[in-house]
């Protein structure tokens, strides 16, 4: 598993750097849960897949690819083609639904779990828990127990400007979750055997609710000079930091 | 005619098992919810919401009634109209309820004055305006393979719009889908006073189709325009861009409000009443016409 996510990092690095763009570091953030969720209990070909977080989408190619379900082309990433666009469109045949803002795809998701029988993933981020219509989703999902709805939290701490608490915190979002009706885990977002164990119950132990797993992580993780800085954002890689970072990942 | 859209629904239901209606707590929907309670689904006060769960059902091979009162869905939930149903050109079919004032006395949400602009501007969005329950019919029975919007009111006015003709050689009169119905007094008394005037009712809001209904509007006929909706991006601007001069533009003020007591003073108030659609006509009979 350590090689799947080297590779996917690196394929990150690669991808960004050839397109010239950022959001780099919330790739980096979420591609280990990624990895070990696509690699044992998720298989787009079979349930459904949204992306609640659309950016960083250079994680889903990555991992995608490392799955084996397509071809690697990063010089092809952030191009016309409309399997490799900067955020993944809805020609990909690989994800259901993907949010052109941000607090929309998980009403879609409630609407895709009572209309399909089987598992439906989504992937959201914290901030993504400010926008009011996410929690009229969170609120509809837990009281008709969508219970083959599996939601995973990339909880980075950050955002545009900054750091989530500082701007508006959405804390404490498990319980929160719980709350409103999940079957809320957390989990260290970078520690390989809790996320796999975390997946395991919430994949293979049955629940009346609907599943959320709040994954905690770094934004920019692997990269320390990208670690918890909000300027790298939007920023793209230079020559020197591409390196830098391929060298640090490796 | 919305207890005779309440039937047509639950008609389609029975007919059809991949119906689902979706609704913000709102519609009484009697037939509907007792036989196909499982396909009746209510949100509760969370339009946003309604949309994106009818846009992930339609999806999944469902089709979906997502019904409203137009002030609030259409407003409330336009980022998810847009972006969930019509970007990924859903086959959600959206109703919108309150023209025609049928909530005259309930204030501003409950108006929605420019929702055919709104819904124009959506992505694969289809819009019509019924003027009559066999219209709306036929536009369910034909509905769109993709997103489509149906405005529906009070059915004002009566069913003698039908028998009037749709051309004229002095004006014609092309009002927005129920509006026929309530020009429809006007239009007959001025015929026979002897004024050739004809009626056209639109009822899908697109160029092509209002091309193709006024295909035999004289030349020389003073064109009145009439809709309960905005001047911008309403049936005005649709009858200019397809390359007809408005002699008369009757339409509603960006600011619409609940100004009076009844619906008949509120028409009034409005100039939508028979007598001031009549002095209209008359008025733009010697007048030039304007793009």
């Amino acid at each position: 598993m350590n090689n799947f996510i080297r590779e996917a990092r690196q394929a990150i690095l690669t991808m960004s750097y050839h397109a010239r763009v950022g959001h780099v570091p919330s790739a980096l953030s979420m591609v280990d849960y990624l990895s070990i969720l696509f690699r044992y209990f998720v298989d787009p070909r079979r349930d459904k897949v949204i992306l609640g977080k659309p950016y960083g989408a250079q994680a889903y190619y990555a991992v995608f690819a490392q799955c084996g379900w397509i071809q690697p082309q990063w010089s092809s990433y952030g191009s016309e083609d409309p399997s490799w666009r900067y955020c993944m469109g809805r020609e990909h045949p690989l994800v259901t639904f993907i949010d052109d803002t941000l607090g929309n795809a998980l009403s879609v998701a409630c609407g895709i779990a009572m209309g399909f029988p089987g598992r439906v993933y989504v992937n959201a981020s914290d901030a993504y828990f400010q926008a009011g219509s996410v929690w009229e989703s969170i609120m509809f999902a837990g009281a008709h127990r969508l219970n083959n709805m599996v939601m995973t939290v990339d909880n980075n701490h950050m955002q545009v400007l900054g750091f989530t608490p500082d701007i508006l915190d959405v804390e404490p979002l498990k319980e929160r979750l719980s709350l409103f009706g999940w079957r809320a885990l957390s989990a260290d977002g970078h520690d390989l055997t809790d996320i796999h164990s975390t997946c395991e119950i919430a994949f293979a132990s049955p629940s009346p609710f609907p599943t959320a797993i709040v994954f905690n992580t770094v934004k920019g993780h692997g990269v320390s000079f990208m670690e918890n800085q909000s300027e790298w954002h939007y920023r793209e890689l230079s020559l020197p930091e591409f390196n830098a970072a391929m060298e640090e990942v490796s | 005619m919305r207890r005779e859209l309440y039937e047509m629904l639950a008609a389609l239901a029975e007919k059809d098992p991949s119906v689902i209606l979706v609704v913000a707590d709102l519609g009484t929907f009697g037939t509907f919810r007792s036989r196909f309670p499982a396909r009746f689904i209510n949100v509760g006060v969370a339009e946003p919401n309604s949309a994106g769960i009818a846009a992930g059902l339609a999806s999944q091979g469902k089709r979906v009634f997502l019904y409203g009162v137009a002030g609030f869905t259409l407003y409330r939930a336009f980022e998810q109209i847009k972006f969930s149903i019509g970007y990924w050109n859903q086959r959600v079919c959206i109703i919108g309820t309150g023209f025609g004032w049928r909530y005259y006395q309930m204030g501003r949400g409950h108006h929605a004055a420019d929702d055919v602009a709104v819904m124009r501007l959506v992505p694969n969005m289809r819009v019509f305006a019924p003027v009559d329950t066999d219209s709306l019919s036929g536009i369910l029975s034909r509905e769109p393979s993709g997103p489509c919007y149906i405005r529906i009111g009070e059915g004002l006015g009566d069913e003698s719009f039908r028998c009037l003709p749709t051309s004229g050689s002095d004006a014609v009169v092309v009002a927005l889908g129920e509006m026929a119905r309530q020009c429809s007094a006007a239009v007959g008394a001025l015929r026979n006073e002897g004024v050739d005037v004809g009626l056209v009712a639109i009822e899908e809001l697109r160029v092509e189709h209002v091309r193709e209904k006024l295909a035999s509007a004289a030349q020389t006929c003073r064109i009145i325009v009439v809709e309960d909706h905005v001047a911008i991006g309403g049936l005005g601007s649709i009858v200019r861009d397809a390359g007809f001069p408005i002699a008369k533009h009757v339409h509603l003020p960006t600011d619409v409000d609940t100004v009076t007591h009844s619906r008949a003073a509120l028409l009034q108030h409005y100039g939508f009443d028979t007598r001031t659609i009549q002095n209209d006509i008359l008025s733009c009979l010697n007048s030039k016409p304007s793009m």
